[in-house]
């Protein structure tokens, strides 16, 4: 099920892990979500548990939907593998390397795109390229990649707010691309776009997924979408927020939605979310 | 949410306390300052007394019952212009969200007026209503008007469409739609507008009582500083910023639980 | 109600003819003596006291240039002692929350404080000259700018903040590149407001003690009869306040080609 890990030679040069022997370096590739818990004291000092114990394993290059309702703590969980949020026990190991902070390797796209209004399409690309200490001739020679990867030769110079909600997530989708990350965490990535424009985005997301084979960490709410993409889809339910079922999906992409295989399976992740 | 970024407080007392222990920190960096400017004779001591020096005039003042009639004369001014202005602005400005004829016939004045800061109006105020209580009535209207009447403007401008479609469909009478749908909508910017209106007509009250009036605190500090009384000056000074606070934190109030109590966010800062 | 697709050139056209005819309505008005002339002087007398103003003087042959020029001077110098020192101060103060909860308070008082009501004690510690007024000024001023600057930076978008943090950025690039440029559209509204401010208060201070300047013009024309002067006076502080605060967004465009125009 688990992709193999394709990028092994190629990606993460500097992981602390690589006084490992090479066996065992190969064996902690991908995310480890060890004994997770979060609770927090709201507003009247009450302990509230955001979390219990989460346990999960994420192949490196595997393709992972988070879904549940709203205050299930996907979002949470997500953040707390991005380094945002420190959980309350419990470690999260992304390649071996123990989440203390946010960055080191982990990119991020979010619901809102969060590009730098103040820099064009190609400007927020170099932002997180020169992060990396990359020469400039090094820069512009990924940078140009990664906007033809993206699709969106022409649109360099323009200001985000020169751009539809699709282009400006395609950026955004770049950006985090571009600092070579281990691991690819989305927040709900397409949660502010419509319709068409989130199919469209779909299909590029797994055409760069099949390309790069990074692992990705999807947080979403729609059930379609979970299906389509995931390689495994991780159902979460409230109260306190917890896995409460992981459906693996063995169906080849692309995943059309007139197959029966598919409604069945979108049936099934419906039923899971109760 | 303000998040915070860069240095980070360690120290974890209750947010009330932690705030209180703040503003007394404050308070005495000011004082300090202020002890040490007198100190070093930053200026003769005459023209900047110490703290203590002001205190003193401030408790005579108040026992004398001088500072109680100064702020009755000049809070009465301000809420009846206040009162004049908000009532005029926001009918026009209803009436020009509403009717684009009004829009286009009103915008050009309220255009210029902006551009023309309120106290340049003194002289011709006092050209046309002598140097009694009409001219600072219409001073602290108009500093009032202007504010109030962008805000409704653009208030009811950007009313949804659909919301007054919906109350239509309802068979809402037309005077009902008026207060009931109208004035409600457009209330968010109504309330930003009436409390900068407030707070620009109290920075105004003062500057015209200083300049013509023969009552109030604004003249309370001009006369003070013909006799000399830097201490009263002081005082006035302190005691004008302290009353614009209080009668801000009451519109808010006011606001908040009369014209705003269905909306969220509406104790948010003007500025 | 149902009119409000009327856009663009009949908007423009329809502002053109409501001016023409306000200024009609005023001029007749005045004519037949509805109006009292000598309270509200036709426009076309003002016209030709605009005309007088530049080319004679008043009072003491002081021409309209001349006022415009001492009036605009002490603006500039005390909006731009202001800038100098509140925008650093309130960065400082919006990216140190133990400095926001010192200051914070402080700020607020300073910013309720009515700038006029410290024209008396400036005169007395500064004299009625050029300092006075131009500290005055600087002080009300100050105080917006530094509220402006402070809550810029620290309300910046946290998603910016996360997404320089994904991607490994120190704290330093973090205020340089991220947090700076996030809150220079603010920084800029918190000057465009303390502008408008330092007209307000060069107003009424040059109405004390001084015979150059707008402030003194209309005041001194009034104390001669002169409502045409005054008149005329007040529209020169709008127009060079309007033309100031123009100066500035042309300033913010040119510094921020990414910001969204229409703000």
């Amino acid at each position: 099920m688990a992709a193999t890990p394709r990028s092994a030679q190629s990606a993460g040069a500097a992981t602390p892990a690589q006084n490992a022997p090479a066996e065992l370096q190969l064996q902690m590739r991908g995310i480890v979500i060890e004994n997770v818990t979060k609770s927090y004291l709201d507003a009247r000092n009450i302990t509230v548990q955001a979390l219990s114990t989460i346990d999960l394993e994420i192949a490196s290059g595997e393709f992972v939907c988070l879904i549940g309702k709203s205050g299930c703590g996907k979002t949470t969980l997500l953040n707390i593998i991005a380094g945002f949020v420190t959980p309350s026990t419990g470690r999260v190991l992304v390649d071996g390397e123990r989440v203390t902070r946010p960055g080191q390797g982990k990119g991020m796209v979010f619901q809102q795109f969060a590009l730098f209004p103040w820099l064009t399409a190609i400007g927020n690309i170099d932002f997180a390229l020169k992060q990396r200490n990359l020469d400039k001739a090094t820069r512009q020679t990924l940078a140009a990649e990664l906007i033809g990867l993206i699709g969106l030769k022409g649109f360099e110079e323009k200001y985000p707010y020169q751009l539809s909600g699709g282009m400006q997530q395609r950026v955004a989708i770049a950006r985090a691309l571009a600092i070579d990350p281990k691991v690819l965490l989305m927040d709900e990535p397409l949660g502010a776009l419509d319709e068409l424009t989130r199919d469209t985005l779909q299909a590029e997301i797994l055409r760069i997924w099949a390309a790069h084979r990074k692992t990705i960490v999807f947080v979403t709410h729609s059930v379609t979408e979970a299906v389509r993409l995931a390689d495994r889809i991780v159902v979460m339910s409230a109260g306190p927020g917890r896995i409460s079922q992981i459906i693996p999906i063995s169906i080849p992409r692309p995943r059309l939605r007139t197959n029966a295989e598919v409604v069945a399976l979108e049936e099934m992740v419906q039923a899971a979310l109760g | 949410m303000a998040q915070t970024i860069g240095i980070n407080m360690s120290i974890r007392f209750p947010p009330f306390v932690q705030r209180l222990f703040f503003l007394a920190a404050a308070a005495a960096l000011i004082l300090a300052l202020w002890s040490a400017m007198v100190a070093i004779r930053f200026v003769p001591e005459n023209l900047l007394p110490g703290p203590a020096a002001v205190m003193q005039a401030g408790w005579q003042e108040a026992v004398s019952g001088r500072l109680l009639v100064s702020t009755e004369i000049s809070m009465l001014r301000l809420c009846s212009g206040f009162a004049i202005g908000a009532a005029i602005g926001v009918v026009l400005g209803i009436l020009m969200g509403l009717a684009p004829v009004v829009r286009m016939a009103l915008a050009p004045i309220v255009e210029l007026l902006r551009t023309i800061p309120p106290l340049a109006w003194i002289p011709l105020a006092i050209i046309w209503f002598g140097i009694g209580e009409a001219s600072k009535l219409f001073l602290i209207a108009l500093t009032a008007f202007i504010p109030i009447v962008i805000a409704t403007d653009r208030g009811v401008k950007q009313i949804d469409p659909v919301l007054m479609r919906a109350a239509r469909s309802l068979d809402v009478p037309s005077h009902r739609m008026m207060t009931g749908v109208v004035l409600k909508a457009a209330m968010p910017d109504i309330a930003t507008g009436l409390r900068l209106g407030w707070t620009l007509s109290f920075a105004i009250l003062v500057g015209a009582e200083m300049i013509a009036a023969d009552a109030g605190i604004g003249h309370m500090l001009m006369r003070a500083m013909n006799v000399g009384r830097f201490d009263i000056v002081i005082l006035g000074i302190l005691f004008l910023g302290v009353l614009s606070i209080a009668t801000d934190a009451i519109l808010t109030f006011l606001i908040a639980r009369f014209l705003l109590h269905w909306h969220m966010g509406s104790d948010k800062e003007v500025q | 109600m149902a009119m409000r697709s009327s856009k663009g050139l009949s908007i423009a056209s329809g502002s053109v003819i409501a001016v023409a005819a306000w200024l009609l309505l005023w001029e007749t008005a005045s004519r037949l003596e509805l109006l009292d002339p000598f309270l509200a002087p036709p426009p076309s007398v003002l016209f030709t006291t605009a005309w007088e103003l530049v080319t004679e003087g008043f009072p003491d042959g002081i021409t309209m240039q001349g006022h415009v020029v001492a009036t605009l001077g002490r603006v500039l110098i005390g909006f731009g002692v202001a800038a100098a020192l509140a925008i650093p101060l309130g960065i400082a103060v919006g990216y140190m929350p133990t400095l926001e909860l010192l200051f914070g308070s402080i700020i607020t008082f300073g910013r309720s404080i009515a700038a006029i009501s410290v024209l008396p004690l400036f005169v007395a510690w500064f004299g009625i000259g050029e300092m006075s007024k131009i500290l005055l000024i600087a002080f009300a001023a100050f105080w917006i700018i530094i509220t402006y600057t402070a809550s810029s930076v620290k309300f910046v978008d946290p998603m910016l903040l996360r997404a320089a943090r994904s991607m490994d950025a120190g704290e330093g690039t973090i205020f340089r590149s991220v947090v700076l440029p996030a809150a220079l559209p603010r920084i800029f509204t918190g000057l465009k407001v303390g502008l408008s401010v330092a007209f307000l208060v060069i107003a009424a201070a040059e109405m004390v003690a001084t015979v150059k300047g707008l402030g003194a013009l209309i005041q001194e024309a009034r104390t001669s009869f002169r409502t045409d002067i005054t008149m005329v006076g007040m529209l020169a502080i709008g127009v060079i306040g309007y033309l100031t605060s123009k100066l500035l967004d042309v300033l913010a465009g040119r510094l921020m080609p990414w910001h969204r125009p229409s703000e």
